[in-house]
Parts: C-alpha cells; sequence; structure tokens
C-alpha cells in the first residue's frame, strides 16, 4: 500500500471521518475518565506536603542516606495532548542514594517493600516482556506512587522518587 | 592571550596605525587618480593610432585594473584593522570592567586569573559572605574576555594574513581576487538568509568577532535567533531579546482590545449571539494562549537550577501564527547526548509549558540511565515546536501538509545541532509524539535526518511501511503505543490500507493474524512487520500518559537518549 496520506478532497473527508471515530471513541471510553478528571483534588501545595512526608517516612526506614540535597519538585502536566479538562499536574520529587553495595541495596529493597506494604502502598506489577531496574509501589487510597530505582545489581545508582496523582493544583477544577 | 597582555593592550595604537595606513591608502588612491589624468587621458587625446598604440592601450588597461584591485585590497586592510580595534577593545573593556568589579568586591585577581580573598570576617578586608560566588562570577568573566581577545586575534589574523600574501605574491592585483575579498569582507556584516546551510551560517558566525557577534544579536535578534547553525549560547542571549519583545507586543495587543463588547444583542425571544463579542473572545484567547507560553517559557528559564532542572536555552521564538518556540534543556552543544522531541497535535507557543516539562522528565530518565551505568555523559532534550502543527483532530490532523510543511525545517535543525556542536554528538535521537512521529517520518522519508535513533511514541502512522525506510539503522527505530491509546482507532483510509486492515481481520477471525495494522499514516509503529523494537507500555495509558512519574516508556526513552538500548 502507500503510505502517503489521501490528496484528494474525498480523501481528507474519509480521514475525517476516521479521525471523528477517534476523538469520539476517545471521548467515549474516557467518559467515567472525564468525570473523575474533574473532580475537586487535594492542592498542588497539599501534594508536595504529601510527597515530602512519604519520602522522610521511607528514607527513615532505609538504611542508606541521600547523596545531596532534593531537587526542587518536578511537575507533568497531566492529559496534555487529551481532550481534557486541562490543568491538572502531576507532581515528584526523589532522593539519589548514589552507588550503593549490593548487600545494602538488597536489604534497602526489602526494608522499602515491608515499610510501605505495613503503610497500605501495594506493588504495581510491569508490564509482560519489560524488566525495568525499579520496584513500584502505590496508594491505593491516594494513589501517590513511590518508585525505588536502580535495584539491580549492575546499578551504579539507586533513587527514590515519590509522585502525585494528577491533581488540581488549586484543588478546583475550572468551572 | 593572559590577562597581563590584554590589559596592557594598546588597542589605541591599532588606531594610530590604521590612521597610518589611511593615509598611505589615501595617498596610493591619489596616485592612481593622479596616473589617470596624467597618463591615460593623455594618450587616450593624443591620437596615438597603430599597432604599438594598441598594444600599449591594452598593457595600460591591465595596469588600470591591477592599480584599482589593489586599491580594493588595502581598503580591506583598513577594514580589517578597524574590525580588529573594536574587537580588542570591547575584550579588553570586558576585562577591566571585570578586574574593576574584583576590586570592588575586595577580591585579589592573580595573574594567572586566580581568585584569592580575606576569609577573616574580623579583618577589614573581609571580602564577605558571598565571596565565592562574586569570585566565580567574576573568573568567568575574565575568562569570557580573554576568549573574546583570543578570537578577535584569530580571526582578524586570518583576514589580514589573507590580505598579506595577497599582497606579497601579486593575487591582490587580480581584480577577480579583490572582488571576492570584497565580497567576503561585505558577507560578515550580512545574515545569512533563513534556510542557508548550518554549516555556511556557523562559518560566517565564527569569522566574526565576539564584538561583531554582539552586534549582530542586539541589532537582529530576530534573525539570529532563529538561524540554524548559531550557537546554542547565542540563539538563547538573541531570543531572549525576542520573547521580552513578544511579550511586550502580546500585551500591547491584549490592553488594546479593550473591554469585551456584550456577549448578546436583543432581549427577550429576540437575543442572539454578539458577531463583535465573538470576534473580540477569539482575539483575546489566541493572546493569551500566547501570553501563557511566554510565561511558561520565562518560569522555566527563571528556574533556579538542580539536578532535575537542568539549565534551558531558547533555541527559537516566535508569535507567528499559533507561535513557535524551541527550548533546548541543557546546551545542545556541549552535551555528550542529545535528543529533539517533537510534540504533535496542538504543538504551538502556548502549549510550550507541558512539552518542556516532558523535555525535563526524559533529560532526568536520560541521566538515571546514565548514572545506573556509571557513565558521567550528560543529556540535552530539546522541544521543538518550531513548525507549524495542526490544531485540532478535526480537521486538522487529517491533513498531512502540516507535516509536509516541516520537513525543510526540521532537515535544516538536526544538521544545525551537528554544525554548532563542541565535537561530534556522542548519540543523536529524534523523539515524537502522535501527530509529531508524522512530521518526523516524512523528513527521514523524504530527506533522512542526521540521527542515530528514532522513536515514535502512539504514532498514526509515520509515512512509510517499515523501519527501514527511515533510512537509519532499523535496529535503532523505537516504537510504542499503549492498547489504551485512543490513537490506534485512527485506522487508514486509503484503499491499501483499508485492504490490509481487512485482510489482516479476516486472518485473525480465522485464527491466524499476525497484527498487521495499518494506520492513518502508515503502517502501525508497533506492529510486528514495521520492523521497530516495540518499548514497553502501561497497560492503560492514555495518549498523554507516556511521560508519567510510572511509565516504563519514559524509563526507555531515557535509556535510548543516553545511548544504553531501550
Amino acid at each position: 500500500m502507500s503510505a502517503a496520506a489521501p490528496a484528494s478532497a474525498l480523501g481528507r473527508v474519509t480521514v475525517a471521518a476516521v479521525l471523528a471515530v477517534t476523538a469520539l471513541t476517545l471521548g467515549a471510553c474516557g467518559a467515567d475518565t472525564l468525570q473523575d478528571r474533574a473532580k475537586p483534588t487535594i492542592t498542588l501545595d497539599q501534594a508536595r506536603t504529601r510527597i515530602d512526608g512519604y519520602l522522610a517516612a521511607i528514607q527513615s526506614q532505609l538504611p542508606v542516606q541521600a547523596v545531596s540535597l532534593p531537587p526542587a519538585f518536578s511537575d507533568l502536566e497531566c492529559d496534555a495532548n487529551d481532550v481534557g479538562p486541562h490543568g491538572r499536574k502531576q507532581s515528584s520529587r526523589g532522593y539519589d542514594f548514589g552507588d550503593v553495595p549490593s548487600d545494602v541495596k538488597a536489604k534497602t529493597v526489602t526494608d522499602y517493600r515491608s515499610y510501605l506494604s505495613g503503610q497500605g502502598f501495594q506493588a504495581v506489577p510491569d508490564a509482560a516482556g519489560s524488566h525495568p531496574d525499579w520496584v513500584r509501589m502505590k496508594n491505593p487510597q491516594n494513589q501517590f506512587l513511590a518508585i525505588l530505582n536502580g535495584t539491580s545489581d549492575s546499578s551504579h545508582d539507586l533513587t527514590l522518587q515519590v509522585s502525585s496523582p494528577c491533581i488540581w493544583p488549586d484543588g478546583t477544577p475550572p468551572k | 592571550m593572559d590577562i597581563k597582555t590584554l590589559q596592557g593592550a594598546d588597542v589605541i595604537g591599532i588606531t594610530t596605525a590604521k590612521n597610518a595606513f589611511d593615509a598611505l591608502a589615501t595617498a596610493f588612491g591619489q596616485h592612481i587618480e593622479n596616473w589617470q589624468h596624467e597618463v591615460v587621458d593623455r594618450l587616450n587625446h593624443s591620437e596615438w593610432t597603430g599597432t604599438a598604440a594598441g598594444h600599449a592601450n591594452t598593457r595600460i588597461q591591465f595596469l588600470q585594473n591591477e592599480l584599482q584591485a589593489a586599491k580594493q585590497e588595502l581598503a580591506l586592510v583598513s577594514r580589517a584593522l578597524q574590525d580588529a580595534y573594536d574587537g580588542f577593545a570591547a575584550a579588553q573593556s570586558h576585562l577591566v570592567n571585570a578586574l574593576d568589579d574584583a576590586k570592588t568586591h575586595k577580591l585579589t585577581v592573580a595573574a594567572d586569573g586566580g581568585i584569592t580573598w580575606e576569609k577573616d570576617p574580623n579583618s577589614p578586608n573581609f571580602a564577605g559572605n558571598d565571596a565565592a560566588t562574586q569570585a566565580q562570577q567574576i573568573q568567568a568573566r575574565i575568562t569570557a574576555a580573554l576568549n573574546e581577545a583570543d578570537h578577535a586575534d584569530q580571526t582578524i589574523n586570518a583576514r589580514l594574513g589573507h590580505l598579506a600574501t595577497n599582497a606579497s605574491n601579486g593575487t591582490g592585483l587580480d581584480s577577480a581576487t579583490a572582488k571576492a575579498d570584497q565580497s567576503a569582507a561585505d558577507a560578515l556584516s550580512q545574515i545569512p538568509a533563513a534556510g542557508t546551510d548550518p554549516n555556511s551560517v556557523k562559518a560566517w558566525w565564527n569569522g566574526l568577532t565576539d564584538d561583531q557577534q554582539q552586534r549582530m544579536i542586539l541589532n537582529h535578534p530576530d534573525q539570529v535567533g532563529n538561524l540554524d547553525g548559531i550557537p546554542a549560547v547565542d540563539r538563547n542571549q538573541a531570543n531572549l531579546i525576542n520573547l521580552a519583545r513578544g511579550k511586550q507586543d502580546i500585551q500591547r495587543q491584549l490592553d488594546g482590545l479593550g473591554p469585551a463588547p456584550a456577549a448578546t444583542l436583543g432581549s427577550g425571544r429576540f437575543i442572539r449571539p454578539n458577531p463583535a463579542y465573538t470576534e473580540w473572545q477569539q482575539k483575546h484567547d489566541d493572546l493569551a494562549d500566547k501570553m501563557g507560553g511566554i510565561n511558561a517559557i520565562e518560569a522555566r528559564l527563571n528556574t533556579k537550577v538542580d539536578a532535575t532542572h537542568p539549565p534551558t536555552f531558547l533555541l527559537g521564538f516566535d508569535t507567528n501564527g499559533h507561535g513557535h518556540a524551541i527550548v533546548a534543556v541543557n546546551n545542545p552543544d556541549t552535551a555528550n547526548n542529545v535528543s529533539t522531541y517533537v510534540p504533535g497535535t496542538g504543538a504551538r507557543l502556548g502549549s510550550i509549558g507541558s512539552d518542556i516539562n516532558r523535555s525535563d522528565v526524559m533529560v532526568a530518565s536520560a541521566d538515571n540511565a546514565n548514572r545506573q551505568a556509571g557513565d558521567k555523559s550528560t543529556t540535552s532534550s530539546i522541544t521543538w515546536v518550531g513548525y507549524d502543527a495542526p490544531q485540532s483532530i478535526i480537521p486538522e490532523a487529517a491533513d498531512d501538509t502540516y507535516a509536509k510543511n516541516a520537513e525543510d525545517k526540521l532537515v535544516s535543525f538536526e544538521n544545525g545541532l551537528h554544525a554548532t556542536h563542541d565535537g561530534k554528538i556522542g548519540n543523536n535521537t529524534i523523539l515524537a509524539h502522535s501527530y509529531g512521529t508524522t512530521t518526523v517520518g516524512y523528513a527521514m522519508r523524504d530527506h533522512g535526518l542526521p540521527v542515530d535513533n528514532a522513536v515514535l511514541i502512539a504514532s498514526p502512522g509515520a509515512g512509510v511501511e517499515t523501519a527501514k525506510d527511515l533510512r537509519i539503522d532499523p535496529s535503532h527505530v523505537y516504537a510504542a503505543q499503549s492498547p489504551a491509546d485512543a490513537i490506534g482507532w485512527a485506522a487508514a483510509t486509503d484503499p491499501g490500507g483499508v485492504g490490509d486492515n481487512i485482510w489482516d481481520n479476516v486472518k485473525t477471525d480465522f485464527g491466524f493474524g499476525d497484527g498487521d495494522h495499518h494506520l492513518m499514516y502508515g503502517r502501525q509503529t508497533t506492529a510486528p512487520q514495521f520492523g521497530a523494537t516495540v518499548l514497553p507500555t502501561n497497560p492503560d495509558a492514555g495518549h498523554s500518559d507516556y511521560w508519567n512519574a510510572d511509565s516504563p516508556t519514559l524509563v526507555s526513552m531515557g535509556k535510548i537518549m543516553a545511548g544504553k538500548g531501550s
């Protein structure tokens, strides 16, 4: 087949029709999601406070220390290329523990899992066939996510990151 | 060059030399005029004819051409001396200002540039608690001034050396040579047109002294800021001016709109929309959208640098149409590895903030991959909204004209990255999302891109049937598409694609389907037959979710950008 897009007026109409289906599908599939998105959330400040709280609590349970001060929060816009509503953000921050000996790393992973499981977090399974070097734990109550990354023996760097779910910066969706 | 040499340099002496040279050149010009009047004109009026007269006239004309060529060459020497004065005077001034500031802050600058200061708070010479920061900044200024002088020295030396060689071996008497030298000198003051080969642009830029470069930036920021082949630091400086001017202009237009007209006309059952309000609102929303993008760029440029917020460079900016911006996280000229991120439908100045966020998290992911491998390499990710992207799924994303129109711009930009990079780029990646993958695919298919890797995220088709059609090693073509991403519904509409999809559906119904599928702009990039390496995704990831914190796709992007596989 030719990979080029149809150039004729009829072709474009057909393409538009298919894309209309795509757009409608996006909207229809996301009907529940759209409702969820439009609900009030905690604010960005509250999310950041909670992230720092989780980070400090997890860090206190681990046998490793951060090698530098945590950087500023990183914010990512959610649903940027989606049908909206737009403006929600996911905030993240983390620690870098540097190059950790294997035995300490293994204990860190065990302590991390153990502590967060006790706090109600659940392990997030990885996609079939993928072998990321991380352990993801999510709190099903509030959707906050912790990631311990660089957990394999071959890794020269171990990091911990905590992320918020997508939230409205001031807690309420736009009218 | 060292501090003592530049500080003590007699730059006025260059002007003195130039003036003396100009006096000689003027006298030479006068001799040519005299020779014209006294010899050539008299011979022409002598009515001397015949074979001997013909030979003499030919020889005289030849001599005349040589004298004119020599005069032109001498004028170019004078121009080079003036540029030398401007360049060295600017460098010296920058050095002296830095040394004066060092004194003001009670810092002692050694001959080798080392800076020391009194640390005892009880000493009258105590340099203050911020002395280390001040010393660092002043040392950087001293180094920059010395480099500026070195650069002026190199460029002027090359120009004078060329003219001196011409003078000594006689080529300067050739009118063609003089014309070429004149053109080269004139070209220095003319900015190459948009679309000029970036390597030529870089050569032109290098031929200017720092002082001349600064004048180009200050006098023509709109041209310099968007020209591929200009180094990132200089483009950034020009575009900061463009950004400030653009902001002023948008604010002026917003102010000029005045208050909103009434939304409706009439009353009761005769109420109807007010066309004036609709027009006002469209203009207002467009301007507000652009202002939002400008504010997002400013916010990111002014963000304090830390591990997850590297320095940013504004490589392109304008408010034309929906507005454009090119923003690099980390300097692409000095980073070991470079990646260009091309967003798709909806990409414009107003949406740049979320796309810069994505570059931030991709650089963080690449840094993570490097650190895990014990590699200290750095990575720059450039958000490239240097093209007019479709702004709606319907009808604009149904039109591949946007992709076609972007091809030359993207090719030029990628060539420019190589032209300005310090040495060879370790690992160069092009990474695109949605319609951006079509844009990238078309450019790769039709022109080829000088990249090591292509990463196609949530693609409606890249304009090709297989990875190898993208004209790079197909094992370095990567694709990701979550099963929950609605882009998979953008099915093919061309007869060939429709036929292939029907055939695949039939095969699937009979239990031997092989997953082949065609989308709007070609074969699905994650289909096995396409031949790309398929990246992991979260199974419930929507069209925007590939950069989320828990995305395995983001991990893979970072590894690819860092040259660590996928």
